[in-house]
């Protein structure tokens, strides 16, 4: 499946020689994180963590605009965790297009969902887990995707031939487990392993101010449960074979977003559901300023038993502010919590951004743990408080 | 006319106004907390002990407990084998029973087997004790010594019609179990294995017929009897439900939107009871069907409301109102008082009717919420037609023609009818409480099956009693063995009593024993050391797992005797159990004194004691239900009068079926408070609309009456009908207390129909018409008995209920918006000069262009940002374009995307598209003053463009670069602008805006656009400059625009949010 995309990617780049627009971007990065704790477990290191990030982009489109190629590569270099030095290819997609309906083969990424704090019907990615631990970042997946737009929806059709396993840092690196990850041998549910073709279909429409999707996901899980390997003193990532049904809906209204994600899930150890809603105000050019300042409350059900990899969100609130102050650089500042109702444990997140200049653009990151719970799984990252600033170069 | 009417109606049009308008948000709310309260489904197991159906306090229960906890678990497993020859000690079963024995073993969680193959027989060998295996190897043995030994165990008091019958035609192994009680999975784990035990046994030894049985299955029978009713009870109820709804309404529409309430209400009902962790027994598992027929009557109700309505002139959306309107009261207070009445069932002493009475009261309220909310929404967004036609319809020809007859006969009905209902109260006294555990479930089950075979042969039923001696170690007393051998033969002598298991039986034994076998011997030890002795020898010679621990307790102290009793129902068996309490008292000293206890005393008792606690229940229930009714209709005396033809169908019933069936089982003290919250629904309907009529129409009672039997008559006949059909299914439920429950409340149903259409009426217009004959003025006040701050109190009551939905659904936005203004001169001309220019600009079809937008700061330091800009004209001007906004630099905003829907005086819908994380959110655009994009446009300079989104002034004509202009202001419309008021500049040649300025909310000049360089697109003007210049920031921000692409073939459906992805 891989080499006849690559195939067909290959004879299509040939074929743009002669047709269509093209464009070569991507952005450098200079990343370093400062953690100012003794790490929790002696294998790791300390102080400041120094990397960098090179993302290439390829972008081509037919003359008629029906065919369209992405390639986005990633690569980062880390200099004190091998695991965390790796590369990707984020994207190499060929898409045509016809109307009412669209066809794409190849390596994708795909984001479904309303919410912030936790992206629950977000099924397709898997996560890269090394590059941030909120998800947000995913690896490229491999998929054949048929896409039909109707008046009345859009319908989205999967086969996720390939499955794509989890990063985790290396022993040395932060973000560590109590015993290291040993990602090189996972275990599986199927006995396809990673070759067990995943399934997915989504509907995505609007009605008036409600946004709804509705997905199915029948497949290999993208969340790891982590096995104990004695002999080995390292943990062995398993993924189940997981049947997914979920809903998201967001309500928009005056400056009110209300969003709620919901999903039920069926894997052979636990059917349980999970959700987590809330809503988003924005109050728009605050004393007369250009700044927005934006309220978020989410809140955060799970209700997974021990059959399922633990999630520490299981019972939780998420309490933001997102600052926009729509200037010619785009700055933004978006903090918060996530509190436990039941244990009280924080997880406490600031990121702020702005761009300098056409062609550069900072990002600062804090990252905090508060009153980590023993069992629970921030309870590793107690000690793993950071500050992160990044600087991007675009070409 | 009353004003808390006035309110209620205020309120129920609002209600139904603002669920019209906001249908898709109702029905996607309704379907998501639905669905999300369902999945609590998920957590829904069934009980398998029948420890459930009493409650923690039950004083049976806790009396067993503690002799369980004294001695064994009595929970087993009782094998009763029938060989075909009729010989239980022929060598094959014989064989049959060993193997058996030795495989009960293996049975999980068996701790003790007890078989005729392993009776441990004892006999004496000089003074030495010998206990062994009553057969071992009983197939090898010769035929002599096979009956040798039948003939021991067919005289052994422990054996005998207890493991073998007198006859020998049938033998029994009994299995004790002591379950960890820590999953639900232990009991089906053991009875799977039992099962495959008996069936092995039967394969090999085919001559042999096994029945399986004990407490043990009957556990088991309540999870498999609940999971097979909900699988066969369901579906019937579906159908019935579907037959009848569509048979009634006449409309796929209206049956699809009732079924989807009753079926969401339903889920809403047993995912709250997966949530709160409720274990369901056959009795709450009878919730779903009971909450599918009681949802169903609020849908019903508002529907052929809806019907009359339309059939009345009335257009859908007004119809929807209308019934909304009628039915709002009548229907939240027969939900209120329904819920009442399953609330009532706490009051039980039995867990399962606590669980029925919550699960159902949910599933009413949702059914509640529903019916006002998703069942109006569904109605609206689905096609529903309804002829008019000013022709009454047959059914309320029919129900005219009742009216008329009650109208004709008050005295001589009210005689009737009470005559009637008297005889039937009479009968009352003669019914008996009754019943019979093992017959709770019908033939259907396995359980009932084998245990009927079983009791052929065994009694089923032990009664317990744990006899206490006087000190420690005073069960080998002399005096307190006589007196255990009396009492032992006293059980014995009793007819019911099939086998008596007691230590003074086996101390007679031992004593022969040890006495040279010597037959006279056979009797009580005579010396304390001696009987301590024997008791000690034998003990020490009883091998693992049969020992005397479940006989005699751990000091000594007290031994244990079980009396089976044989086929007996909950009468006989308190008869026995009196008969034994008052030998007991007679013959035995005080401190020996012991009550029975035991599963069959507990379902001996349970049913009268529920009948107590419920009385209690149902008293509360009655006086809660009638002063809602007095509230709801503002009168005292209707209200205290609604409690006659609510009242007399239950205690109807109850007569009624003292003469069909004479005795009741536990079920029958729930039927009371059940069935009232049930029929007070039809009194709420016919009393509600009777009052209205006399109060707003100022009718007379003779006609309100014919009002009321118009309005309400057809739907309280449907659902009498849908009602009794629903309860009706019940009687194919395989658990008798279902079966029961169904038939009573089906009749009390069908006679408060009876009463309400014939009794009530009656009742009415005597008690009216000399209310008449008293106050001449021809209206009555109804209210002349209540207090002034009743209607204040019941509105609040119901405005509280309704807080929640008030406080979502009252926003302002619901205002009417269209405002009507006076045109004067200035604005028509100022709205066609504007009119002129925009649609001189119209017609392009769609449009592609793109652009850099340069951003200057006020010390002139400039950023730039590329753009393109896709168009969708709509023609209509009611309407707004389709806009789709591309970002290709600066880089690292590369591809973002903004999608515009505009409308006009509504928000506009606009999604965002976030290339690194591939999202598409969709954001508000309330934020119309805020900046695009860092710039000086606001959101509103690029959107608002559209024709009506402004009120026009023709200024003044002034003279601008050379052109002469117009200069009109224009006021936005729609909500959440920045700007006042703002000034345009449209030039008299070409009708273009060559400038335009912007009053902030303070009312001053804020930022100045400049429109230049004009090209013409054969016919179709565009500026290719627009500087917008902010004075009180001293920022601005230019568009340059590169040429525009007309009509190159876009489609609508390229502007929607899916394909925001592909935009790069």
């Amino acid at each position: 499946m891989i080499r006849t995309t690559t195939a067909t990617i290959i004879a299509l780049i040939v074929n743009i020689a002669f047709a269509g627009e093209w464009d070569l971007t991507g952005f450098t990065g200079v990343d370093t994180r400062a953690f100012w704790q003794d790490a929790r477990f002696p294998r790791q290191h300390d102080g400041i963590d120094l990397s960098f990030i090179l993302q290439p982009e390829f972008y081509w489109r037919s003359d008629n605009g029906a065919q369209r190629v992405s390639i986005v590569g990633f690569g980062r270099l880390d200099f004190q965790d091998d695991e965390r030095s790796h590369g990707d290819l984020r994207e190499a997609l060929w898409g045509y297009e016809a109307g009412s309906w669209d066809f794409n083969a190849g390596i994708g990424k795909v984001f479904w969902g309303v919410t912030e704090s936790r992206h629950l019907v977000d099924v397709i990615n898997q996560t890269d887990f090394v590059e941030d631990i909120d998800g947000e970042d995913k690896l490229g997946q491999p998929m054949i995707n048929f896409n039909l737009q109707k008046d009345y929806g859009r319908f989205e059709f999967y086969a996720l031939p390939w499955f794509r396993e989890r990063t985790f840092p290396g022993a040395e690196g932060r973000f560590g487990l109590p015993l290291p990850v040993d990602i090189d041998d996972p275990l599986y549910e199927s006995s396809d392993e990673e070759k067990h073709v995943d399934f997915a279909f989504r509907y995505s429409h609007y009605f008036g101010d409600l946004d709804l999707g509705l997905h199915l996901f029948d497949g290999t899980s993208r969340e790891p449960g982590l096995q104990i390997s004695p002999e080995a003193g390292r943990l062995i990532p398993t993924y189940g074979q997981m049947t997914q049904f979920g809903v998201d809906l967001q309500y928009t209204r005056d400056a009110w977003l209300w969003k709620l994600e919901a999903i039920g899930r069926d894997t052979s150890a636990d059917t349980f559901a999970a959700a987590v809603g809330g809503f988003e105000y924005t109050f728009y050019g605050v004393r007369e300023s250009a700044i927005d300042i934006g309220l978020l409350m989410e809140y955060q059900y799970d209700g997974r038993d021990a059959g399922s990899p633990p999630t520490p969100f299981d019972n939780d609130l998420f309490v933001g502010s997102r600052i926009a102050f729509n200037d010619a650089s785009d700055s933004s500042i978006l903090a918060g919590f996530t509190i436990d109702v039941d244990s009280h444990e924080t997880f406490l997140n600031l990121e702020a951004e702005r761009r300098l200049g056409d062609r550069f653009s900072a990002e600062l990151r804090l990252r905090s743990v508060v009153n980590a719970k023993r069992g629970s799984p921030l309870h590793a990252f107690e000690q793993d408080d950071y500050v992160q600033l990044r600087l991007n170069w675009y070409y | 006319m009353s004003k808390a009417f006035q309110l209620i109606d205020r309120f129920a049009v609002r209600l139904a106004r603002k669920v019209l308008h906001l249908r898709w948000l109702v029905v996607a709310a309704a379907f998501a907390v639905a669905m999300a309260i369902g999945t609590g489904v998920a957590n829904l197991e069934f009980a398998n002990n029948y420890r459930v159906f009493f409650s923690d306090e039950n004083p049976e229960l806790t009396a067993f407990e503690n002799l369980q906890a004294t001695y064994t678990k009595n929970d087993n497993f009782l094998f009763v084998l029938q060989p075909a020859d009729g010989n239980a000690f022929s060598a094959s079963t014989i064989a049959a029973v060993e193997e058996l024995t030795d495989a009960a073993w293996r049975i999980p969680y068996a701790i003790r087997v007890d078989s005729i193959s392993n009776f441990q027989r004892s006999y004496g060998d000089g003074d030495d004790l010998i206990v062994e295996d009553l057969y071992r190897g009983g197939a090898g043995m010769s035929e002599a010594e096979r009956e040798r030994r039948a003939r021991i165990a067919l005289a052994e008091p422990l054996l005998r019609n207890q493991l073998v019958t007198p006859d020998g035609v049938a033998t029994a192994v009994n299995v004790v179990l002591q379950y960890p009680e820590q999953s639900l999975t232990e009991v089906p784990e053991a009875v799977a294995h039992a099962r495959s035990l008996r069936d092995s046994i039967e394969s090999i030894y085919p001559q042999i017929d096994v029945s399986l049985t004990g407490v043990s299955m009957l556990n088991n029978a309540f999870a498999e009897t609940g999971v097979s009713d909900l699988g066969t009870l369901v579906p019937v109820m579906f159908g019935v439900i579907l037959l009848l709804t569509l048979v009634i309404l006449r409309s796929a529409t209206a049956t699809f939107a009732t079924l989807l309430v009753i079926v969401l209400s339903t889920m809403v009902g047993m995912g709250w009871a997966g949530f709160a962790g409720i274990k369901l027994t056959p009795i709450s598992g009878s919730a779903p069907i009971v909450i599918l027929t009681l949802a169903i009557a609020d849908s019903i109700h508002i529907l052929l409301s809806l019907r009359t309505a339309m059939r009345n002139g009335l257009g859908k959306a007004e119809g929807i109102v209308e019934a909304i309107r009628l039915n709002f009261l009548p229907v939240s207070i027969t939900s209120l008082t329904t819920i009442i009445g399953f609330l009532a069932l706490n009051f039980s002493d039995s867990p399962p009717f606590w669980h029925l009475g919550n699960i159902t009261a949910v599933g009413i309220f949702a059914a509640w919420i529903l019916s006002l909310t998703l069942l109006p929404a569904m109605i609206r967004l689905l096609p529903y037609r309804e002829k008019q036609s000013l022709e009454a319809s047959a059914g309320e020809r029919f129900m005219g023609r009742v009216a008329d007859f009650v109208i004709a006969n008050p005295g001589r009905l009210l005689l009737s009818m009470g005559a009637a209902m008297l005889v039937l109260v009479a009968f009352i006294p003669s019914i008996d409480l009754n019943d019979q555990w093992t017959k709770y479930f019908d033939e259907r089950i396995e359980f009932r099956r084998e245990t009927d075979q079983a009791l052929q042969h065994f009694g089923m039923y032990p009664i317990e009693y744990s006899l206490p001696a006087a000190t420690n170690g005073g069960v080998s007393d002399p005096e307190y063995l006589a007196h255990l051998e009396r009492f032992t033969d006293f059980l014995r002598a009793q007819p019911e009593v099939t086998h008596v298991y007691s230590l003074s039986d086996i101390m007679k034994r031992l004593n022969k024993n040890l006495h040279g076998d010597d037959p006279a011997y056979y009797r009580t030890p005579q010396g304390r050391e001696e009987a301590a002795q024997y008791l000690l020898l034998y003990e020490l010679s009883l091998p693992y797992g049969l020992d005397l621990n479940d006989r005699i307790n751990i000091d000594k102290s007290a031994t244990r005797v079980s009396a089976t009793l044989g086929d007996v129902n909950s009468m006989q068996t308190r008869e026995f159990l009196a008969r034994s309490d008052a030998w007991m008292h007679q013959n035995l000293p005080a401190w020996m004194q012991a009550g029975p206890t035991s599963a069959q005393v507990m379902f001996t008792y349970i049913a009268g004691r529920n009948v107590n606690n419920m009385v209690t229940g149902t008293l509360v229930a009655v006086t809660l239900i009638a002063l809602i009714l007095m509230l709801a209709l503002q009168s005292v005396r209707l209200g205290a009068l609604s409690l006659v033809p609510n009242g007399l169908p239950i205690l109807a019933t109850f007569g009624a079926w003292s003469l069909i069936v004479g005795e009741v089982g536990f079920s029958v003290a729930t039927i009371a408070s059940i069935s009232l919250g049930i029929i007070v629904d039809d009194t709420v309907h016919l009393l509600s609309k009777y009052v209205r009529s006399r109060r707003e129409q100022g009718r007379t009672a003779e006609d309100a009456i014919r009002h009321a039997f118009k309005n309400v008559g057809v739907a309280i006949i449907v659902n009498t009908v849908i009602l009794a059909a629903g309860f009706l299914v019940l009687l194919t439920s395989s658990f008798k207390v279902n079966v029961d429950m169904g038939l009573l409340t089906a009749l009390a149903i069908g006679f408060a129909l009876v009463l309400d259409f014939l009794f009530l009426p009656a009742l009415l217009l005597l008690i009216d018409r000399a209310g008449e004959r008293k106050e001449s003025t021809g209206v009555i006040d109804m209210n002349d008995q209540s207090t002034a701050t009743q209607p204040a109190v019941s509105i609040s009551a119901l405005v509280l209920m309704f807080g929640l939905a008030v406080a979502l659904l009252s926003s302002p936005a619901f205002a009417a918006n269209a405002v009507v203004r006076d045109a004067s001169d200035t604005e028509r001309l100022g709205f066609q000069i504007a009119a002129r220019s925009d649609r001189s600009d119209r017609g392009f079809g769609d449009s592609e262009v793109e652009l850099e937008m340069i951003l200057r700061n006020a010390a002139g330091k400039e950023s730039r940002r590329k753009l393109r800009i896709a168009t969708f004209e709509i023609t209509d001007e009611a309407v707004g374009d389709k806009s789709l906004v591309v970002f290709d630099s600066p880089n690292d905003i590369k591809g973002t995307a903004l999608l515009s829907h505009a409308r006009i005086l509504d928000p506009d819908d606009q999604w965002l598209f976030l290339p690194a994380l591939k999202r598409v959110k969709r954001i508000s655009s309330a934020n119309k003053s805020g900046p695009f994009v860092g710039s000086e446009f606001a959101f509103e300079d690029f959107t608002a463009l559209e024709l009506n989104k402004y009120d026009y002034d023709w200024l003044r004509e002034e003279q601008h670069d050379g052109r002469t202009v117009d200069v009109i202001e224009r006021t936005p419309r729609y909500e959440n602008s920045g700007y006042t008021r703002q000034v345009s500049y449209i030039d008299r040649d070409v009708y273009q805006v060559r400038k335009v300025e912007f009053y902030d909310r303070r009312g001053d000049l804020l930022k100045t656009l400049t429109l230049d360089d004009y090209r013409n697109y054969g016919g179709v003007w565009r500026s290719h400059r627009m500087s917008m210049v902010n004075h009180q920031t001293g920022k601005s921000t230019d568009l340059v625009y590169g040429d525009f692409r007309f009509s190159i073939g876009l489609a609508e459906s390229e502007f929607v949010k899916g394909r925001l992805a592909r935009l790069r």
